[in-house]
């Protein structure tokens, strides 16, 4: 169990960083990608898409360090949530457009938004009972996390 | 501290840090400069003033003009880079409908482009990107001249010959 939970950590952790580091290289064109959403106001989109990458980044790289494990997981419970509304939204009223979701030009499909309730699912059991441990010497760090 | 009073602490950390990587980032966000939706779509279209970016992001731009002529001609071979509904309402004569995202026959659409020297691709008009990520694409998969035109909307408002119907790749997809 405590391996399994400490495998989906690291797994959604990196994809987490991946998914910031790909967009670090152009952020004007994730900005781009989010305003064509159409959920946020134009004025916020610059900032929120700059701001999303940075969160996305340092809590993906907690994750994977297994830091604030239970913290980091409501945290990206919530911004998959955000995505499968903002994703569906947009099927629903046709807006054709790329996801942004790792900095290509990945068009959003059905199945972008059922790998986001797949990744959700991952979030729940990291809530509910923490990072796991890959090795016995990190059960002090583990037990401080579930502590705090 | 509570573990989900963390999530206070790394959500606003965070969010600076990102604030800090877009100063540091190639093509960073324009901070005080809004972003308007600008997908090309069934129910929207895009904004405008398009021949600045295009040339802005690097790639060579056809005039309309010229455009036309060689669509007479069929000596450029023309790619639609809007989605699929708008392509199947009208497109350019000859025109290969390829999104950004690509589609299943993807192969097929560009050996038919591996006939010409010079593609042009489009999008809504504006300030889409549909058509900038197309011809990124094509570049990198070794087309060595490809333009951008202006967009459908001034192509259609010039009197450009159109034709519509979708492409087979859609109609397979959608069972259609």
């Amino acid at each position: 169990m405590d391996l399994s939970l400490a495998l989906a950590r690291v797994a959604l952790g990196s994809l987490f960083v991946w998914a910031a580091l790909s967009k670090l290289p152009n952020i004007e064109q994730f900005a781009e990608e989010t305003a064509n959403y159409r959920m946020l106001p134009a004025p916020l989109v610059p900032t929120f898409s700059a701001g999303l990458i940075g969160v996305e980044l340092l809590a993906g790289a907690l994750m994977v360090l297994g830091v604030s494990v239970r913290a980091t997981a409501l945290i990206f419970g919530g911004l998959l949530s955000a995505f499968i509304v903002a994703l569906s939204q947009a099927l629903l009223r046709g807006i054709d457009l790329s996801c942004g979701c790792f900095g290509g030009a990945e068009s959003v499909t059905w199945d972008t938004v059922g790998r986001d309730v797949v990744l959700l699912a991952l979030c729940l059991p990291l809530l509910r009972f923490g990072g796991g441990r890959l090795r016995p010497g990190s059960q002090e760090r583990e037990r401080t996390d579930a502590q705090s | 501290m509570r573990w989900y009073l963390q999530v206070l602490f790394i959500v606003p950390v965070g969010a600076v840090l990102g604030l800090v990587l877009n100063a540091t980032s190639g093509r960073p966000a324009a901070l005080n400069q809004p972003v308007y939706p600008a997908a090309s779509s069934g129910i929207s279209t895009c904004g405008s003033s398009p021949e600045t970016q295009h040339e802005a992001h690097g790639h060579r731009f056809m005039p309309l003009t010229e455009a036309v002529t060689a669509c007479a001609q069929c000596t450029v071979g023309f790619v639609d880079a809007r989605g699929a509904a708008a392509f199947a309402s009208g497109h350019i004569p000859g025109a290969v409908h390829l999104p950004p995202a690509g589609h299943p026959e993807e192969g097929k659409t560009l050996e038919q482009l591996g006939r010409f020297q010079t593609l042009v691709v489009y999008d809504e008009g504006g300030s889409c990107g549909l058509a900038q990520g197309v011809a990124d694409r094509l570049e990198a998969l070794g087309f060595k001249d490809v333009r951008l035109l202006k967009g459908w909307r001034d192509w259609e408002v010039a009197g450009g010959p159109a034709e519509s119907g979708a492409c087979e790749a859609c109609e397979a997809e959608h069972g259609g």
